[in-house]
């Protein structure tokens, strides 16, 4: 795949920072996803609500799953905040804020039934 | 007499909910759905202030744009067309509602309780409310640090009241952080800058400069702020103070309108009375006079009017 914006646009990804992530098969990702949501949150301007008090939920949600292993609510939870922040942030921060996880969810990656994550 | 030509005020044609409206250039989405008769639920925005769109609560879809645009910036071009109830439109409303209603104290916010209502926002799904902070603990929140959240409650911006004058107290554990008193005391009304965001995220906050107590602040107590802030974080002291001790019964209140008489400018004063004390003052919005604007002096020294000393 081109680092390119046409060839991470080709994957469904976006190209960011550029920034390419390695990481062993198998690994856990949930502290990896919280520390990007602890990123954003910390981030985030807050100027408009769905990314100042958005990006806290979700931090929160992913902390709470962490604790007591996930379950559907969070995974509703998850698309809502997703949607709000997507569709009404100002900028592409909060715009992009869940792309991450999204996408791991997606993927059954994270936030998995009986799973840790 | 000679021909008069005055400027040609063009308009333009947008789809609205599938009906075709004609509106003036320069208008907002916001205008153009009023004007169809449609009303958008705002929080941020108001008549006499910039539009700050923040609150993200007007959204609306708009055919073509990859995200939702707010309708009380977003200005009108020819040929748009906008969804104002869409799926899209409700969930994005609810979700604001969802997260603005989970992180603040709305008990004095009723035009957010009603969106709340409207929407079916949950504000409980977050789970039990944090411990409210500490005094002086949000004013020293510390940009790009924060604790790691616990697992089991969801932040608030609960913390105590600020009362350090005699006007008007400052309860921001209920700030939605609309940007009016900052644009009312700035910009747009009074020009006095005592007020200002400060931090970033969700630690942002309505501050003085370095938070110093409002005695030692710029600000003139005009009261401005306290007239435009939607959710009675703003609230003189007076109405604060009834309220803890449940003396405050709005419903009994009656409201007279007078002009006041301190000065030559005939500002518009609105008289809020219970058992035929005056309570409260304000300007009515649409006054043009005062744009709901008063001074320190129309909107608080009404006090000798029920002085004991008077003859």
């Amino acid at each position: 795949m081109p680092l390119s914006f046409e060839g991470t646009r080709a994957i469904g990804a976006t190209l960011g920072s550029g920034v390419v992530m390695v990481l062993r098969e198998g690994t856990e990702l949930l502290p990896y996803l919280r520390r990007m949501a602890a990123f954003f949150r910390d981030e985030s301007c807050g100027q408009c609500v769905p990314c100042r008090v958005g990006t806290v939920r979700v931090e929160e949600l992913l902390a709470r799953a962490a604790l007591r292993g996930p379950t559907a609510d969070d995974r509703a939870l998850l698309s809502d905040l997703s949607q709000v922040m997507r569709d009404a942030s100002i900028c592409g921060l909060g715009q992009t804020a869940t792309s991450a996880l999204d996408s791991a969810v997606k993927r059954r990656l994270a936030l998995v039934d009986g799973g840790a994550s | 007499m000679g021909k008069v030509s005055l400027p040609v005020v063009g308009t333009v044609e947008i789809t609205i909910d599938g009906r075709a409206v004609r509106v003036r250039e320069g208008a907002t989405l916001r205008e153009a759905c009023a004007a169809a008769g449609i009303e958008i639920p705002t929080l941020c925005w108001a008549e006499t202030l910039t539009p700050v769109n923040v609150c993200r609560v007007c959204v609306v879809e708009l055919a073509g744009a990859r995200t939702l645009v707010p309708s009380c910036s977003r200005k009108v071009e020819a040929g748009m067309a906008v969804q104002t109830d869409s799926e899209r439109v409700r969930v994005s409303r609810r979700m604001v509602l969802e997260l603005l209603a989970s992180s603040v104290d709305t008990s004095t916010a009723p035009s957010l309780r009603a969106f709340v209502e409207r929407y079916g926002a949950d504000p409980d799904r977050f789970g039990p409310r944090a411990t409210p902070a500490a005094e002086g603990v949000r004013d020293a929140a510390h940009a790009g640090h924060h604790a790691e959240p616990d697992g089991a409650t969801a932040a608030t911006v609960g913390q105590p009241v600020k009362v350090d004058n005699d006007l008007y107290v400052r309860d921001y554990a209920k700030c939605i952080l609309c940007y009016k008193c900052v644009e009312a005391c700035g910009t747009d009304a009074q020009g006095t800058f005592a007020i200002s965001v400060a931090g970033r995220g969700f630690d942002a906050r309505i501050s003085t400069e370095h938070a110093v107590p409002i005695p030692e602040s710029a600000c003139v107590y005009c009261g401005n702020c306290i007239a435009v802030c939607p959710t009675g974080a703003l609230m003189a002291k007076t109405e604060h103070d009834m309220r803890a001790e449940g003396t405050w019964r709005e419903p009994e209140q009656k409201q007279t309108d007078t002009v006041c008489p301190y000065c030559g400018v005939g500002c518009v004063l609105r008289l809020h009375t219970q058992d035929d004390q005056i309570l409260k003052v304000t300007s009515p919005v649409e006054s043009s006079v005062t744009s709901g604007n008063l001074c320190i002096k129309g909107r608080f020294g009404f006090g000798h009017v029920a002085g004991k000393d008077r003859r």
